[in-house]
């Protein structure tokens, strides 16, 4: 939907159910009407909080590995959760607009944070007050093509309409899950294993790159974060990978999420 | 009148979009106001609310000094029964913006006439957007340009145009679960049924019945020609039960037939 008083239209319709039973259901119609082909997922977290999954659109079987895999640890992993909560971001972007990384890499971390297909993904990320945050994602389905400008114009255009929308629900409100299996008892657990992962073995620098490459820096972009020279980074990545006995920055992530299960 | 306009439709969501936080508060008739005039800026900003058949409720206003006694006065005292901002809340279902011309019934010049009558002397140029409410409600938000300004332009109807259903449905938001709420007594009409009951029966002593309802219509500012489509009659028979009105009730004039309407309110 690229006409702007029809998207206009159908995102006033969300203002109707403001403070309404509904309203996360209204939220994902609109969503998915502006946006076609994609499965909305609604989560919020709290300052330095677990994410909770507020609705969401995903089939019975994506839901179970979205539960397995993104809610059991993942998502201290995922762009989503790390710009809602290293940044103060506000509005739409696609994943390759925060994902540190090369994006092409991109396709093999999704398998390990939600377990899913999703050929590409778009992001609304809403501040409320009190430090909480509102972060949809729209992700395309496997086959579907990826999103064109013309998509995120379409979301952009609107975009002050839903942010005050979901500002007015849910300022005052507090976030419940449908599901709660979808709560993350262990999130404090989570957060201790990513902070001290490797840290048995590596030095400190390293370390540091470790947790970089977790995020999904490419070696340039992980660089430029700790202001050295990219070979100087590789050096650091390649000790990662040996002393992790990995080969490569998905089999340190695929370590990390073993590490957690175990946990 | 304020200088600065938005004008692209990016900014005017913005605006729009700050007014949805004061849903469900105190302030929001008055922010109501404040973002109507960031989108099209104007001298005069008046919200009215009306159930079916009820008298009109002012919400919020913010005109000029001039305009403010006879608002207060002849409007609040009657001549609303004929304005055709009530008249379009109460005779017809339009929802959406439009411009005086688009919902007076007759000849534009005409409504020199009756604006004179309301007491908007002042004024060149009334934008209007009627928000259908649950319960057969119906509120009516009127920005006013006066002589000093100049009327809209199409790009400033265009643009309203395009974020329309964002207040038609923060309106609906706001008032579907509230009642109108006016600060004051004085600003509903207390003698509403009286009015409504002059108004039926204005000239009926006299009138036949098809120059009664001829009559009706002129009062409401229709012209010859909208009357006659009103009626399904000829223009032509429809000037000759308009000749026996002035005729029975003594006058030369549409607008005579307005005052004499307006005195009898008064006299009561």
């Amino acid at each position: 939907m690229t006409d702007a008083s029809g998207a206009i239209e159908v995102a006033s319709l969300l203002i109707a159910r403001v403070g309404v039973a509904g309203f996360s259901g209204a939220l994902m119609d609109v969503m998915t009407t502006l946006i076609p082909n994609t499965v909305p997922v609604i989560l919020a977290t709290e300052a330095k909080g677990a994410p909770v999954l507020l609705a969401s659109r995903t089939s019975a079987q994506e839901r179970i590995s979205f539960n397995n895999a993104y809610m059991g640890g993942a998502y201290l992993l995922g762009p989503g959760y790390r710009t809602s909560q290293d940044t103060d971001f506000s509005g739409v972007c696609l994943l390759r607009d925060i994902f540190p990384g090369d994006i092409r890499s991109s396709r093999y971390f999704h398998m390990y944070w939600d377990a899913t297909g999703t050929s590409d993904e778009m992001f609304q990320f809403i501040r409320l007050d009190n430090d909480r945050t509102i972060y949809i994602s729209l992700g395309r389905p496997e086959n579907a093509p990826k999103f064109r400008t013309s998509d995120i114009k379409a979301l952009s255009i609107v975009e002050p309409i839903i942010r005050e929308s979901i500002r007015s629900h849910w300022n005052n409100r507090a976030f419940e899950s449908g599901d709660t299996q979808a709560l993350m008892p262990n999130h404090d657990k989570f957060r201790n294993v990513l902070d001290t992962f490797g840290t048995d073995v590596l030095s400190r620098r390293e370390a540091e790159v470790c947790q970089l490459l977790l995020r999904g820096h490419s070696s340039k972009s992980a660089a430029r974060k700790l202001e050295i020279s990219p070979e100087t980074e590789r050096i650091h990545r390649r000790r990662v990978y040996s002393k992790l006995y990995a080969s490569s920055q998905v089999e340190v992530m695929a370590k990390f999420m073993a590490t957690l299960v175990k946990a | 009148m304020a200088k600065t306009s938005v004008t692209d439709v990016t900014s005017a969501i913005t605006v729009v979009s700050s007014l949805i936080e004061y849903v469900g508060t105190v302030e929001f008739p008055e922010a109501l106001v404040r973002t109507m005039q960031a989108l099209v800026p104007h001298d005069s900003s008046l919200v009215l609310g009306a159930a079916k058949g009820g008298a009109p409720v002012m919400l919020t206003e913010q005109m000029g000094k001039e305009e403010r006694p006879s608002f207060y006065g002849p409007y609040l005292s009657g001549a609303y029964m004929l304005a055709p901002g009530y008249r379009t809340a109460q005779d017809t279902d339009f929802s959406g913006i439009g411009l005086l011309r688009d919902i007076f019934p007759g000849d534009m010049k005409t409504s020199k006439y009756f604006y004179a009558y309301w007491g908007h002397t002042g004024m060149i140029d009334e934008l209007f957007q009627f928000v259908r409410l649950n319960n057969d409600r119906v509120i009516w938000i009127c920005s006013g340009r006066y002589e000093h300004s100049r009327p809209f332009r199409k790009s400033e109807l265009d643009l309203i145009g395009m974020v329309e259903p964002m207040i038609r449905e923060t309106v609906c938001r706001h008032w579907n679960e509230r009642p109108f709420d006016p600060d004051d007594l004085q600003d509903v009409a207390p003698d509403h049924d009286r009015f409504r009951q002059s108004l039926d029966n204005f000239g009926a002593g006299s009138l036949s019945p098809r120059e009664h309802e001829v009559c009706q219509l002129l009062l409401r500012g229709h012209s010859s020609k909208s009357a006659a489509r009103m009626l399904d009659i000829s223009p032509e028979t429809e000037r000759v039960h308009r000749r026996r009105v002035y005729g029975k009730l003594n006058v030369s004039s549409q607008v005579e037939v307005m005052t004499r309407f307006m005195t009898v309110l008064t006299e009561q």
